[in-house]
């Protein structure tokens, strides 16, 4: 078991780093142009881009570019972090101006509110509305599964699959619109889109779900994964009923229920476990789309407005963080699927 | 000042009325006309912002409308400020704030001097500093001071004498500044410069208060770049908890004011140390006025609707809500619409071909369609069609009916717009379409929030028969406005723009948009005009010359306000139009609110061209 | 964004199959040999199967309208006069608001009473923001979801075929690298990354790789092939692996065949069929990817007609001009719709024991 944990975080480990590296090429390398005048951004001086140059370190060669970049990101060594403030006016106690010696956390050029910080606030909505889904789609897709399943070619197996392939096939945006044209504007039974401000950490979070602010983002993003669910353990199930282990129990007389619950679906179901770490990066990218069209304040909308405005150290800093969020989740989802499938511990 | 009589006799009227009236009602217009009796002091407004601020309320940095609104109404009193009313109510007028009365003016013109009222204090935790002239020198100082003044203005204050040399580090103060006594302060320009005094209601005028004896920079030492965080108010608002600031420590161990959250929220309460008897131009209705920034457009207007928020700072009104609201007979008391002393406009980049030919530039201007371009926008509601470059009210009305490209409906005249092709030397074949390979993909920004990229389409459409293609990006407001501006990035078209007065005189339109000291790494000159060949060399440019008006305008400038200087900028917009044309402006601006039903009083700041913050009243909104 | 299950799924062709035999009643024997035992091809069955798919079958028929639909684009913009990028400013009212179209059921304006304004009956569906004729519009959308889609994914099929081939018949080293560097694309945040290339040379004047890679179609097919070719390349691999052990090509090895050889005449056109299959799956999310890159922003620029794109600015519209959202998202819908029947009905007629 240890071992097999090792080698499972030194890979995600690896993940984490070539994310990194994978966001430092795609934002600083990548685009055309002089990366210190895109990021200073709209009113500049000369002198603002050659000190976000100095900052950026970009007269200094790649590799040194790259570390300067991820430091601002790896707590210790405690002595300097660096810091990464490339915005129209300066930011408060940001010497970059001068750009002699760099410190201070990463500042969102948009705000001047470090980049940590909006991501640590934000995060209890986005936390609410994945793992609000993830309770509702799992509830819901692997119990329609599983019934599909036994009882293939019935009226509810067929209704299943149709509600499975609708979902799978829906655009989860459009989805959204329609859910909030249906009963927000027509039918006017939920508020409205969006968070107040005031509502802040979890608490604001569980206190605005239970206003009702989440049932529609959650119906959303839990319908399209509650389909694909639905149709991956109908799909393992059935080839899992085939499978000769099940023949076995079944001669062995053991009742039908039997064989399914104790047998079938342990088999069955390990790959749901599997897929669920996988799905954590998916997730997230629908929970992105999802709080983009209901307006919730959460880390997907953080970081497509982000985008949206250039914003390097902020884009910077939710790719990378959320490839470390991604990281943990697949690490207790192996530690769950190592509980589950034994013989993994040993591979 | 030419205005004296007139400052005189509304500030005589306004002191009889606001007697009269016992504190409440009157004073700016606005579609709600309460009655005399209502108290409309009172209530928190709840206002909402998408954008924050653009250099966290440093009053040396910010050169933005919206943060003007939140110094003049509420956090910084100046020498000289406005009444928060629209020009017709003599919003576009000075009257003296902190100063006792108008600044008398040397015999040979350069010299001002003005008296200070006597008695007035900061807010806390300066309220036993009073203030005095030294705390505008120190305001000046630090304009002056280019590591505190980046983004902002200080080239308004050139003219002051010394002020370049102290700027550039060759002198220890600013010579044409004077402290007399402590409630006399002189001022001394260079050359005569009759809108001194609109130049001292700006924010980067307002005085400094001092702190530990012999800092030169007063409580703003140490903080060059976050003085607003920092900020000591002087008008009827401060940030919340301002009291809690504590300037005796070593300035890097301060903390800032927390009723400001950079990003998130603003929150102003009354200031204790102001009082409505020494000020006669804020109203300061609202107890508290708390601020959320960020959201959504059309999301909070729908919650303006809902009665949930009170009123948004810096949206645009959907059209839909711009249709609902003109429409409905229950709502129509609840939609404002102000001119707001902006243009929008289409510029050229003159080194550009084809646009470094002039009959290129007028084929584009008979062309345009600007009633399409108005409709995408919202229709009439959001402003009338420009048919000059000045806003109407810098010229005195002059050139009110003035439109020298005027076709039927404002929607272009292919026709004519084809003559004027013909004359080019784009055209050879002389069939009013340019053939030449320059006329194709000219390289144009725009914005790309609505409704741009829709009027980018409907240009695309109406010069497709022009024979002239277009190469269109879109981008985000701010790159733009960047991208527009440098005069490296060899765009042709710079499509989303617009450009506001900065307060009411045509050399806040002439010096920036059209004097080569506008020019790139300054700003707004995007067409180029009056650069030099070295610098159009410099930027990689073959074209090797463009116009310039550079003349005119210091003609202008120099001149006393008064109709020689209105004659003179109207000239100056002839001779753009006619001559240089530069751009195609298309719409002169209209400022569009609406209102929650909380408000009960409404007044249009013609000087930022938005509400009047401090004069939203919401005496019902107690919780 | 969505995905594919072809992920959970590495299954083995299709047995060659004896043709369905007659039902025998229970208990009766027939003397006569059923004459309808003929030996088939897998190709074959492969097709009854699927044919009798009706599902499956209207997947196809929507795919085929829809494929119609983008190459007759032109001709719609020509039939109703209007060109997609076509501004129409009388289709607008004097707000500057969409009309409806003219067979929408009669609306009052919640607000002031009025009935909207209706479009001119040559708009099918009505206009959009600005003008644009929104029929004419999706059906260039459907140019670009599908130029999109294939483009991608035939991009993804060959690298991943490439690798996949690579991995499972080399094995080793080989194996270990590219298997590793699968899962490590399969594990990064696809969403976040996209959407940084993307934002970063389609939304940016001068593009990205010093200029080479413009807005357009071109950076978001690069985008979408670079992170689907894992699904791909594992079941290759997968496939691959099972094969090689078989006798044929042993045989085939033993006779002196080139390592070359093998891949391209035994192995490849065995493991072809499941490719298909599996391609066909991997078609739909890329569908949706596009649509939603093209909805955040950051996917084709706005002159190019995409369903994602209409979308996006559909929805502040939609409380008074919903055919907006409702006509774009449907299209949108159906089409990977088609594609995920087409792809289940191929599934499943590969490996009829796993069929429903």
């Amino acid at each position: 078991m240890g071992r097999y944990l090792i080698r499972r975080s030194l890979f995600l480990i690896m993940v984490v780093v070539v994310v990194s590296f994978l966001t430092f090429l795609i934002f600083v390398k990548l685009p055309a142009g002089d990366p210190a005048r895109r990021a200073v951004g709209r009113t500049t001086t000369p002198e603002q881009i050659e000190n976000a140059r100095k900052a950026f370190g970009l007269d200094k060669p790649l590799y040194v570019q790259y570390w300067r970049f991820l430091r601002g990101f790896i707590p210790w060594p405690p002595s300097q972090p660096l810091e990464m403030i490339a915005g129209k006016p300066p930011p408060p106690d940001g010497p970059w101006l001068d750009a002699t010696e760099p410190d201070g956390p990463y500042y969102s050029y948009g705000n001047f509110v470090p980049v940590k910080e909006e991501i640590a606030r934000r995060l209890p909505i986005t936390g609410t509305l994945a793992i609000g889904a993830a309770i509702i789609w799992l509830l819901l897709g692997i119990p329609i599964g599983i019934l599909s399943g036994v009882r293939r070619r019935s009226v509810a197996d067929r209704a299943a699959m149709i509600f499975a392939i609708v979902g799978v096939s829906m655009p989860i945006f459009w989805l959204a619109q329609l859910l909030l044209y249906a009963f927000w504007f027509k039918l006017r039974i939920l508020p409205s889109s969006g968070i107040p401000i005031g509502y802040e950490g979890w608490g604001g979070a569980l206190r605005a779900a239970a206003e009702g602010r989440f049932i529609l983002p959650w119906v959303s993003l839990a319908y399209i994964n509650a389909a694909f669910y639905a149709r991956m353990v109908r799909g393992n199930l059935i080839e899992t009923m085939n499978e000769d282990y099940i023949r076995t129990a079944r001669a062995k007389g053991l009742s039908e229920r039997r064989v399914i619950y104790k047998h079938g679906l342990r088999g069955a179901l390990t790959p749901v476990v599997t897929m669920l770490g996988l799905d954590v990066g998916l997730l997230l990218g629908g929970a992105f789309i999802t709080e983009t069209v209901f307006g919730l304040p959460g880390i997907g909308q953080l970081a497509v407005s982000a985008i949206g405005t250039n914003d390097f150290p902020m884009v910077m800093g939710v790719t990378i963080i959320g490839a470390f969020i991604i990281a943990v989740a697949n690490l207790v989802v192996d530690v769950a699927y190592a509980f589950l499938d034994p013989r993994v511990r040993y591979t | 000042m030419k205005r004296t009589v007139r400052v005189a006799a509304v500030v005589a009227v306004l002191a009889i009325v606001a007697a009269a009236c016992g504190g409440g009602g009157g004073g700016g217009g606005g579609s709600e006309t309460p009655s005399q009796t209502e108290d409309l002091s009172g209530g928190t407004l709840r206002m909402a912002m998408l954008a924050d601020v653009t250099a966290a309320f440093d009053p040396q940095k910010e050169y933005y409308s919206v943060t003007w609104e939140y110094f003049r109404c509420c956090l910084l009193r100046t020498l000289m400020s406005y009444k928060g009313v629209t020009t017709d109510e003599g919003g576009a007028d000075i009257f003296p704030d902190l100063a006792a009365a108008e600044p008398t003016q040397s015999a040979d013109g350069l010299t001002w001097t003005f008296t200070i009222k006597p008695g007035l204090h900061y807010a806390p935790p300066k309220d036993d500093t009073e203030i005095t002239a030294q705390d505008f020198v120190r305001a000046i100082e630090r304009t002056a001071n280019p590591k505190a003044n980046v983004g902002g203005y200080s080239f308004y204050y050139s003219v002051i004498k010394g002020f370049d040399d102290f700027a550039a580090g060759k002198a220890d103060s600013i010579e044409g500044m004077n402290v007399v006594d402590d409630h006399t302060l002189e001022i001394t320009t260079t050359s005569p410069t009759g809108d001194i005094g609109y130049r001292f209601a700006m924010g980067t005028t307002a005085p400094i208060p001092p702190d530990d004896p012999g800092e030169a920079m007063g409580v703003a030492q140490g903080h060059d770049r976050n003085y607003g965080r920092f900020l000591v108010a002087s008008g009827p608002y401060m940030f919340e908890g301002s009291e809690s600031m504590d300037f005796s420590i070593d300035p890097k161990d301060q903390s800032e004011a927390p009723g400001y959250t950079p990003g998130r929220e603003i929150i102003l309460v009354r200031n204790p140390s102001w009082s409505a008897d020494t000020d006669d131009l804020r109203l300061a209705y609202p107890d508290r006025i708390e601020v959320r920034i960020g959201g959504d457009n059309d999301d909070l207007y729908n919650q303006v609707a809902a009665g949930t928020l009170d009123f948004v700072v810096d949206g645009i009104v959907p059209p839909d809500k711009i249709r609902d609201y003109q429409t409905n007979p229950d709502l129509q008391n609840k939609i404002n619409a102000h001119p707001s002393d902006a243009v929008r406009y289409v510029s050229f980049n003159l080194a550009v071909p084809p646009f470094d030919d002039v009959h290129v530039r007028k084929a584009f201007n008979w062309v345009f369609d600007k009633q399409g371009f108005r409709q995408l926008r919202g229709g009439p509601t959001v402003g009338a069609i420009a048919g000059h470059i000045f806003v109407d009210t810098l010229e005195n009305n002059i050139l009110q009916t003035y439109d020298p490209y005027a076709t039927a409906n404002a929607s272009g005249d292919l026709q004519k717009a084809k003559d004027e092709m013909a004359q080019s030397k784009y055209d050879k074949d002389k069939d009013g379409v340019c053939d030449a390979p320059e006329c194709k993909d000219i390289l144009t920004i725009t914005d790309r929030e609505d409704p741009y990229p829709g009027q980018a389409n409907l240009l695309i459409q109406f010069l497709q028969p022009l024979g002239i293609t277009l190469d269109v990006k879109q981008l985000e407001r701010g790159t733009m406005y960047n991208k527009c501006n440098d005069a490296n990035s060899h765009h042709a078209l710079c499509a989303g723009p617009g450009w506001g007065k900065d307060y009411a005189d045509g050399v806040t339109f002439g010096q920036p948009l059209f004097d080569s000291s506008g020019l790139w790494e300054s700003c707004c000159n995007y067409s180029l005009l009056g650069a030099s060949s070295e610098q159009l060399k410099s930027w990689g440019y073959s074209v090797t010359s463009v116009p310039s008006v550079d003349d005119k305008v210091a003609e202008c400038s120099a001149l006393e306000p008064g109709d020689a200087r209105f004659n003179c900028w109207a000239e100056l917009d002839r001779q753009l139009m006619e001559d240089v044309v530069p751009w195609v402006p298309y719409l002169f601006d209209t400022n569009v609110d609406i209102l929650s039903d909380n408000i009960k009083h409404y007044s249009f700041d013609q000087f930022a061209g938005l509400a009047a913050f401090d004069q939203l009243a919401v005496p019902g909104n107690t919780q | 964004m969505s995905r594919s299950d072809t992920d959970t799924d590495v299954s083995e062709t299709g047995q060659p199959e004896v043709a369905e035999a007659t039902d025998f009643e229970a208990g009766e024997l027939s003397t006569e040999a059923p004459a309808s035992i003929i030996g088939r091809s897998p190709w074959e069955i492969f097709w009854r199967h699927f044919r009798e798919d009706k599902f499956a079958i209207g997947g196809i028929v929507i795919i085929i309208l829809m494929i119609a639909m983008a190459i007759l684009a032109p001709v719609f913009a020509d039939l109703s006069g209007h060109k997609p990028n076509q501004v129409n400013l009388s289709a607008l009212d004097s707000f500057g608001l969409p009309s409806a179209p003219t067979w929408w059921p009669d609306q009052k304006d919640p607000t002031t009473g009025e009935k909207i304004k209706e479009a001119p009956k040559s708009y099918l569906l009505g206009v959009d923001k600005t003008g644009r004729d929104l029929f004419v519009r999706i059906a260039y959308g459907a140019r670009t979801s599908l130029i999109v889609a294939f483009g991608a994914t035939g991009i993804a099929l060959v690298i991943g075929v490439l690798l996949g081939l690579m991995a499972g018949f080399y094995r080793g080293k080989i194996d270990t690298v590219i298997s590793r560097t699968t899962d490590v694309v399969l594990a990064l945040p696809i969403l976040l990354l996209a959407l940084g290339i993307a934002s970063a040379c389609n939304a940016t004047a001068e593009g990205c790789l010093g200029g080479l890679i413009k807005q357009g179609l071109l950076p978001v097919i690069l985008i979408i092939g670079f992170f689907s070719w894992p699904y791909i390349s594992r079941i290759v691999r997968g496939q691959v692996l099972s094969i090689r052990e078989k006798e044929f090509v042993e045989a085939s090895r033993s006779l002196g065949a080139s390592n070359t050889r093998i891949i391209l005449r035994e192995i490849l056109p065995n493991v072809a069929a499941p490719i298909i299959v599996y391609t066909t799956l991997i078609i739909p999310s890329n569908v949706l990817f596009e649509a939603g890159l093209s909805f955040l922003g950051v996917g084709v620029p706005d002159t190019t007609p995409s369903w994602g794109g209409q979308l996006a600015s559909a929805g502040t519209a939609f409380t008074y001009a919903p055919w907006l959202m409702i006509f774009p998202g449907l299209a949108l819908f159906l089409t990977t719709l088609a594609f995920n029947l087409v792809g289940d009905g191929l599934r499943d007629a590969l490996d009829p024991r796993k069929a429903v």
